[in-house]
């Protein structure tokens, strides 16, 4: 379990230096006036010195910070670099006047990160306290993950809630995937590969529709079900393809983050189990207790 | 362990807090970086949108006026189908009631979306509608121009 949560924040911190590496160069052939541009307060600093040289700072922050965090992310202190240079990183493609908010879950995951023990692999596992801290540290970031899924569902229900209540059209409505996907599509006049299908066909985004509010709603409560860790991550990278092939949409970080914390969960039993997986879902579990009685348990293999 | 699940709850606490005062009062909807995920969270039938047309990009007169993001191969921006340019539309037009504020942002959304060689002319309109009828059948219920704008040839 502490093998599996070490590697993988290992691999955030790989896969951090390479996207600082990529935008590096970017950033380094693109020397934009700070004064033209809508910086958000991260980059206020940008404003004291001229294009170049605020892009050149950025640019080798990023080249810099990225190298050294794939060795020495276990010291507080370059993770915290990390989380800045993210957060540079993150308000750089929004200062153009809207945000956007493909790099926001990769910055807080920098942020969840700090939580963690610093210390040298082996001693961390020698050790079952530091051992136990740093599993439970690394578990915010899947909780703040999920916590996110959360926050998304809980506004679509309140208003879709809302709406209904007060007899208007809203997101439970039929047709409402259907209409969501005709006007992401005319707003900017994208052809999404199966946006077709539902807009023609409205009633089969229904339960798509109806599921996704579930999924999302519930999330931060499969945080304390592992049974369900790995199918939710399935269902959450389901989602993201969804939102590209329906929408174009393109959410290619929340992929590896969904893949990286959920389907490769430490916290996941080893074997998947269906029916523990049945009983834990929110709150159609109860549902299949029933049934399952007297079928007993597999336990799961020790580890 | 107490002392990091008491950081970790105030973290969470936190989070929802500010994340629930910028969506109610922050100018963008956020305090950067502290998003509330509400995305897509409203689904109506009837519903009030700006579209950014293309009057004029140099010496081409556009007659009617081309949609932005159907000029791919002058901005960059309408390539790529990025949405910024609308979000970044729709905060000009909420501030078109304010000059200052309003002057400050049309000089933000030409410096982003409108970077060619050329001067160009474009307007914003609002329209409300219907999105599966103007999907089918390209009807809008109301259109209106709300601003008009001229970049400067940059190399004059």
């Amino acid at each position: 379990m502490f093998d599996l949560a070490f590697a993988i924040v290992q691999v955030f911190y790989i896969i951090t230096a390479a996207r600082l590496y990529s935008s590096a160069r970017t950033m380094s052939h693109t020397p934009l006036d700070p004064a033209d541009l809508d910086l958000l307060w991260p980059l206020a600093w940008m404003t004291s010195f001229s294009a170049d040289v605020s892009t050149a700072i950025l640019a080798n922050a990023y080249v810099v910070v990225g190298f050294l965090s794939i060795f020495l992310w276990r010291f507080l202190w370059m993770r915290i670099l990390v989380m800045v240079v993210l957060l540079q990183h993150t308000a750089w493609p929004n200062s153009f006047g809207a945000i956007h908010h493909g790099n926001h879950e990769w910055f807080w995951l920098s942020v969840c990160f700090l939580f963690l023990p610093t210390g040298v692999k082996e001693a961390v596992r020698e050790n079952r306290r530091e051992r136990t801290r740093f599993l439970y540290a690394f578990s915010i970031a899947p909780a703040l993950i999920l916590f996110f899924y959360s926050l998304s569902g809980l506004y679509k229900v309140y208003y879709a809630t809302l709406q209904f209540a007060k007899g208007q059209y809203g997101g439970f409505m039929p047709d409402a995937m259907a209409q969501t996907l005709a006007r992401r599509a005319l707003e900017t006049g994208s052809e999404p590969m199966w946006a077709d299908v539902i807009i023609n066909y409205p009633l089969l985004g229904w339960p798509m529709y109806l599921g996704l509010y579930f999924v999302e709603l519930f999330a931060i409560v499969i945080l304390f079900r592992p049974a369900l860790h790995r199918i939710w991550g399935f269902i959450l990278i389901a989602f993201h393809f969804g939102t590209l092939t329906f929408m174009d949409i393109v959410f290619g970080q929340h992929v590896l983050i969904n893949g990286l914390l959920f389907v490769m969960s430490p916290f996941a039993p080893r074997v998947f189990n269906l029916r523990e997986a049945l009983v834990a879902i929110p709150l159609f579990g109860p549902l299949f207790v029933d049934r399952i009685k007297g079928m007993g348990r597999q336990a799961y293999p020790a580890e | 362990m107490t002392q990091l699940r008491t950081a970790a709850l105030y973290f969470f606490c936190a989070y929802f807090c500010i994340q629930l005062a910028g969506k109610l009062y922050a100018p963008k909807g956020e305090y950067f970086p502290v998003f509330s995920w509400s995305l897509f969270s409203i689904v109506r039938d009837d519903v009030y949108d700006v579209l950014v047309e293309v009057e004029r990009v140099g010496d081409t007169v556009y007659s009617p006026p081309q949609n932005y993001y159907e000029l791919g191969e002058v901005f960059s921006a309408a390539q790529r189908r990025d949405s910024g340019v609308l979000k970044a539309a729709r905060l000009l037009t909420d501030s078109r009631h304010l000059p200052e504020q309003f002057a400050e942002r049309e000089q933000e959304f030409i410096a982003s979306f409108f970077q060619v060689e050329e001067s160009i002319d474009f307007r914003i309109v609002l329209i409300r509608f219907d999105p599966l009828e103007r999907w089918h059948t390209g009807q809008v219920t109301e259109w209106r121009v709300v601003s008009t704008h001229s970049t400067m040839d940059p190399s004059q």
